[in-house]
């Protein structure tokens, strides 16, 4: 396992936030095996209150197979759960999975309900029959209000994403798992969500988001996980593993305006670029960004057709493929 | 589980389409299919028949006069027609059945054509019974003496009775029809006519109908709010309440108190308009009816629920609430009675929820002479209730 906690300045870091911040849920050692084929294969995560924790995997890599596992959904060959303060198996008691608030990729909402009654619905549904109060106070938390009495058909698709979130706040509970919350929304619905989920951490709820979105886990994620084939083979802090892996390395993306042919295919490969998107956008790392400048008079010697070259950071997606030897596509 | 009992309202109420489908749509079909089938198969029939006299004896004439009168039947006659002018009429469809008068209605076999020709178009084949039923029936009553002749001639022919008796019961014969019109004559009274339940049935062959169409859309309209089971799993909010405790039984439960509910609404208001419309007396036997209406909406709700929590799509569901509905409703003799029929389908049709909510229907409606065979169609109700809701639950849990 490629892991930020096993270096030095992480793991020290990690080990102090651990004894000073309360798991609200844990899933060690993850064992499980479905259809005969190993999904996880010694997955292990802890959920600190009031943070948010985001998970990126390939397809098949065993998100949720993951989350499923937490909610006590599926049975672990091997491998301990726990919820709560007290870590209690939520196989072993509703009291445990009433802690964990449920948004589906899907929008899974009562749609011919207004937003009112769809959480009033969910409410009553879960056992936990909401006060007026808590219903007002969620309307706020996820800047409903306005549209509280709207039948949710009629709501654009990032509202019906807020309610998505709001139903599963209705049991109060201390762990939100979100399964890719901002699915098809546009930026300005995102950015609304993101705000909400920045709200509810500040109110000490623990936040484990999967997602494909890499930009989304930079702006959003405490922590984040990488799983592949069933283990978290990278964790911790996002500009802590991208520095403690980069170092001041950047990241170069040369942008093409027609696809690479063979000489021009080469000179990329040979600057160490690699293509990302339909052959037309070349990315990879350069020791520092003054070797830029290298890699264009390269590309200018074999007339490749460049249309922009960019400098930057390090980003997750190059930290993903680093690191798992994939992409998330 | 009222939670879900809220949901399934405040989608059905706003949901316009829905809500016509489940109260509006019923008791409109109801009284197409009444109007349809009390005429078909009830008192109301009435064959159009064309007849031509072709011999115009004093006999054939009293024949036309008297199947004129008789209410059962349309007559339009065609004087001087030929027979050739009735087959047109048959073919082109102008009339269901052509009678033609071609001999002396006291004529023996052998001794010339038989005295009536039925000529039948055998698309209406079912009409040419009931026509000469008809006919036969006209000459019992109205025309005994022609009857009482057409024996005698025969006893006559056999050398049993002399030429002068024959005479003396020919004329006694017609002085009895001239003065009592046939009313003395035993032919004239061999039928008479009772309903074999105490409490009449108000409204006939329309409490059929009303108890077969409340069958289908019973089932219509289950399977339409069962199908939100389906929508929901697609939607996510299953998986959304499987982290509840008994969540997804919650959800089954208050779906199936809404729609026994609901059918319960759907079955009042077909039976509302047959009373209204039809004079089908439910106020009679009302704790009986009541009793019916709600097991058959149980039993409605409970194999709907049970036939969508096996559905993996919508599309399944929406198959299975079209195609399967009419299919049971066409064996369970919602659309045609059982006793229409062949044998061995009626017998299938037993396996169907249809006939035993037909018969439940029917048997509250006539409680005192029936008390067995509506015990059995509650019992039989309540157990397919039961056994779809288990089957349901089980269904449920294991995928959850």
């Amino acid at each position: 396992m490629t892991s930020v906690r096993n270096s030095s300045a992480v793991d020290a870091r990690s080990a102090q936030e651990d004894q000073t911040t309360l798991h609200v849920a844990e899933i060690e050692d993850a064992v499980l095996t479905l259809g005969g084929r190993t999904v996880l294969d010694g997955a292990t995560i802890n959920l600190r209150r009031g943070e948010i924790y985001v998970l990126l995997g390939p397809n098949g890599s065993g998100k949720t197979s993951l989350v499923r596992a937490l909610c006590g959904q599926l049975p672990l060959a091997y491998g301990r759960v726990g919820i709560g303060e007290a870590l209690v198996d939520p196989r072993q008691g509703s009291r445990a999975r009433r802690l964990i608030g449920h948004v589906p990729q899907r929008v899974a909402l009562f749609s011919r309900l207004t937003v009112r009654e769809n959480l009033e619905v969910f409410s009553q549904l879960i056992n936990r029959e909401a006060t007026r109060g808590r219903i007002e106070h969620l309307l706020d938390v996820t800047r409903l209000r306005s549209v509280a009495d709207s039948m949710v058909a009629t709501l654009s698709g990032g509202l019906q994403r807020r309610v998505n979130i709001a139903a599963a706040l209705v049991s109060d509970p201390q762990l939100l798992l979100l399964d890719e919350p901002t699915v098809g929304i546009d930026l300005e619905a995102r950015s609304a969500i993101h705000h909400v989920l920045g709200d509810l951490r500040d109110t000490g709820v623990a936040i484990l988001m999967v997602t494909h979105d890499f930009d989304q886990a930079e702006r959003l994620a405490d922590r984040i996980g990488f799983l592949s084939e069933g283990r978290i083979v990278l964790e911790g802090r996002p500009d802590d593993a991208l520095r403690s892996t980069f170092g001041t390395m950047k990241q170069i993306e040369a942008v093409l305006t027609d696809r690479a042919d063979g000489r021009v295919d080469a000179a990329l490969r040979a600057a160490g670029l690699e293509p990302v998107d339909g052959r037309l956008l070349w990315r990879g790392l350069i020791p520092d960004a003054q070797d830029a400048s290298g890699v264009l008079m390269l590309l200018q010697s074999v007339e490749a057709p460049l249309r922009e070259i960019r400098i930057r950071e390090p980003g997750l997606d190059i930290l993903f493929r680093h690191v798992t030897g994939r992409s998330l596509s | 589980m009222t939670a879900i009992v809220r949901v399934m309202f405040l989608s059905l109420i706003r949901d316009r389409a829905a809500l016509s489908m489940a109260f509006a749509l019923p008791p409109l079909v109801f009284i197409v299919f009444a109007t349809i089938f009390a005429s078909a198969t009830g008192s109301e029939l009435r064959l159009h028949v064309g007849l031509v006299d072709i011999v115009r004896t004093g006999a054939t004439q009293r024949l036309v006069a008297a199947l004129a009168a008789e209410p059962g039947i349309r007559l339009t006659a065609l004087p001087g027609g030929t027979l050739d002018d009735l087959r047109g009429m048959v073919r082109n469809g102008v009339v269901d059945v052509g009678i033609a008068v071609q001999s002396d209605l006291e004529t023996r076999p052998g001794g010339g054509p038989t005295p009536i020709l039925v000529v039948e178009d055998v698309a209406r084949a079912l009409a040419v019974p009931i026509v000469i039923g008809h006919i036969q029936k006209t000459i019992n009553e109205h025309l005994p003496d022609i009857a009482l002749r057409r024996i005698l001639t025969d006893v006559e022919a056999a050398g049993a009775i002399t030429k002068e008796e024959r005479e003396f019961l020919d004329q006694a014969f017609q002085a009895q029809s001239q003065e009592r019109e046939g009313s003395g004559f035993a032919f004239a009274a061999l039928f008479s006519r009772e309903a074999a339940t105490r409490i009449g049935v108000a409204g006939g062959p329309v409490a059929y109908y009303a108890g077969a169409i409340a069958a289908v859309f019973l089932l219509f309209t289950a399977m339409q709010g069962a199908a939100t089971l389906v929508a929901e799993r697609e939607s996510g909010i299953f998986e959304r309440l499987t982290l509840a405790p008994g969540g997804l039984s919650k959800v089954v439960a208050g779906k199936f108190v809404f729609l026994v509910a609901q059918g319960v609404i759907q079955v009042a208001i077909i039976f509302g308009f047959a009373w209204l419309l039809y004079g089908v007396d439910v106020g009679r036997v009302l704790p009986a009816w009541l009793v019916s209406c709600t097991l058959a909406s149980a039993m409605a709700a409970g194999m709907s629920l049970a036939l969508c929590s096996l559905c993996s799509t919508s599309h399944q569901a929406q198959l299975l609430s079209s195609f399967g509905v009419l299919l049971l409703s066409a064996v369970g003799g919602s659309m045609v009675p059982r006793f229409l029929m062949p044998e061995w389908l009626q017998q299938i049709s037993w396996f169907t929820p249809n006939a035993w909510a037909i018969e439940a229907f029917q048997d509250a409606l006539r409680p005192v002479s029936s008390e067995t065979g509506l015990i059995a169609a509650w019992g039989v109700l309540s157990a397919v209730t039961l056994v779809s809701l288990f089957f349901t639950f089980l269904i449920v849990r294991m995928r959850q």
